[in-house]
């Protein structure tokens, strides 16, 4: 019996990889009785139609979606906030067609807040970004593996990415709202505090800020000014969000000088900024920069020393609280659309 | 997508598993009626704002008129070339006889 299960179980992965269903790493099968339990928790019909997943509008009902979380290997109590991430990722603003088949390196980062994310167990803390965690581990592989499965973004077919980030496996965090000094991301984005909401950002891999110095906003966000200010991401070149995930220790020397969220964001907008005669000399329309770009009206075109923001507006510069004890943050800049939430059901 | 083979997907029922993708048919396509001629015809053209699109395109918008006979042209811009055109520019293209689009990167 179990000599006959294993090799069942051997026959089902080389389907999965013969079938082109996996990330590369093996899968849990997909078979039906894990697949109703899945759809049961959802508490939604299977055939349910969650949305159409593009580049090539795979319909993905609950039921395919659960298909795709069984094998990343949730739990079924995550299967909720898989559905959720998928129907933010649906939201016009996120740009998903763009997203899953650019040359750029982004990948959907899933950003868990309220109870939901204390309840699954998920990592906010020390590591959160990487390995050790199976709800952060194991949603953020569901949602990449439905992202491929149902809309068709396979590498070196749809999915054009002149490198892609090892994130493309799986990128997801809760935000670390026992460790924010301010209010959580999602009720400063108009939901209530015991709402479970998922949030989801066309990422980038996350670029450390090592800042051990600062003991003030002032020097501590010039910094982080300094190494937002790149030339080659997206974000100067065609604007959208970005995010900043501060670590704890930096969230507090901030809010304990009395300073908010948005005086963080109208600190950054202002500093992280470079010339467009720099500009000219690359991103993605060189020279005709001036032209084909969509920064704001006021930025004088025509006079190489104007300074060019990595975003429209200070309230593009979103603020998060992750991580551990350490004096360390995170800039993870985007594709060049939007940070786009849904709440958990 | 395609549909898997036959083999497959008795495989993937014999297995007793839920197939995680969905595959749809191939919607039928077929490329427009080639134009005979351009004499007194209107052309669109959208811009998708990638660098270069709108020189190569005034090139071809040029050529067109002055040595195919075009007698009319419409130009049009995409807000941003990583989006679809908004349904009032696919309306507008619509009444052309003929559209060229660039990419210019």
């Amino acid at each position: 019996m179990a000599v006959a299960e294993t090799n069942q179980y051997d026959a089902a992965l080389a389907l999965a990889g013969e079938a082109g269903w996996t990330d590369g790493l093996p899968i849990v099968p997909p078979t039906a009785e894990r697949v109703r339990e899945f759809v049961e928790e959802s508490g939604r019909s299977a055939l349910e139609l969650v949305g159409e997943i593009p580049p090539r509008a795979g319909r993905a009902t609950v039921e395919k979606l659960a298909a795709n979380a069984v094998m990343a290997g949730c739990l079924p109590e995550y299967f909720p906030v898989v559905i959720a991430a998928i129907e933010a990722l649906l939201l016009p603003r996120f740009n998903l067609s763009s997203v899953q088949c650019s040359t750029h390196i982004a990948t959907p980062l899933v950003v868990v807040n309220g109870p939901a994310a204390v309840e699954l167990g998920m990592n906010s803390g020390g590591n959160c970004f990487g390995q050790g965690n199976r709800a952060n581990a194991t949603i953020g592989r569901a949602v990449k593996l439905a992202l491929t499965n149902l809309g068709g973004a396979l590498p070196g077919d749809e999915d054009r990415a002149t490198f892609g980030h090892p994130g493309k496996y799986t990128y997801c965090i809760a935000e670390n709202e026992a460790a924010n000094p301010w209010q959580p991301y999602h009720v400063e984005h108009g939901y209530r505090a015991d709402e479970s909401v998922v949030t989801v950002h066309p990422a980038e891999a996350p670029h450390n800020l090592n800042n051990h110095g600062a003991d003030n906003p002032g020097d501590l966000l010039t910094t982080f000014a300094a190494s937002m200010a790149i030339p080659g991401c997206n974000n100067i070149n065609v604007m959208g969000d970005v995010l900043l995930v501060l670590g704890p220790e930096h969230a507090e020397i901030i809010a304990s000088a009395g300073w908010s969220k948005n005086d963080v964001r109208s600190y950054l907008y202002e500093l992280a900024r470079q010339p467009l005669s720099l500009l000219k000399l690359g991103g993605i329309h060189g020279r005709h920069t001036h032209r084909n770009t969509l920064w704001p009206r006021w930025i004088d075109r025509s006079n190489d020393d104007a300074m060019v923001p990595v975003v429209r507006r200070p309230e593009d510069i979103h603020i998060m609280v992750a991580g551990g004890p350490g004096r360390h943050s995170l800039y993870i800049p985007g594709w060049g659309s939007r940070i786009t939430s849904a709440p958990i059901s | 997508m395609v549909n898997p083979s036959s083999d497959l997907q008795a495989r993937i029922a014999a297995l007793g598993l839920v197939d995680p993708t969905d595959r749809q048919e191939e919607p039928e396509r077929r490329a427009a009626t080639p134009l005979e001629t351009m004499e007194g015809l209107t052309g669109g053209f959208l811009d998708n704002r990638k660098g270069n699109a709108d020189v190569i395109l005034d090139a071809i918008r040029q050529r067109l008129a002055e040595s195919h006979g075009m007698a009319d042209s419409v130009v049009l811009s995409k807000w941003v070339f990583s989006a679809p055109a908004a349904p009032e520019i696919i309306d507008e293209l619509a009444q052309c006889d003929f559209v060229v689009t660039a990419v210019g990167d």
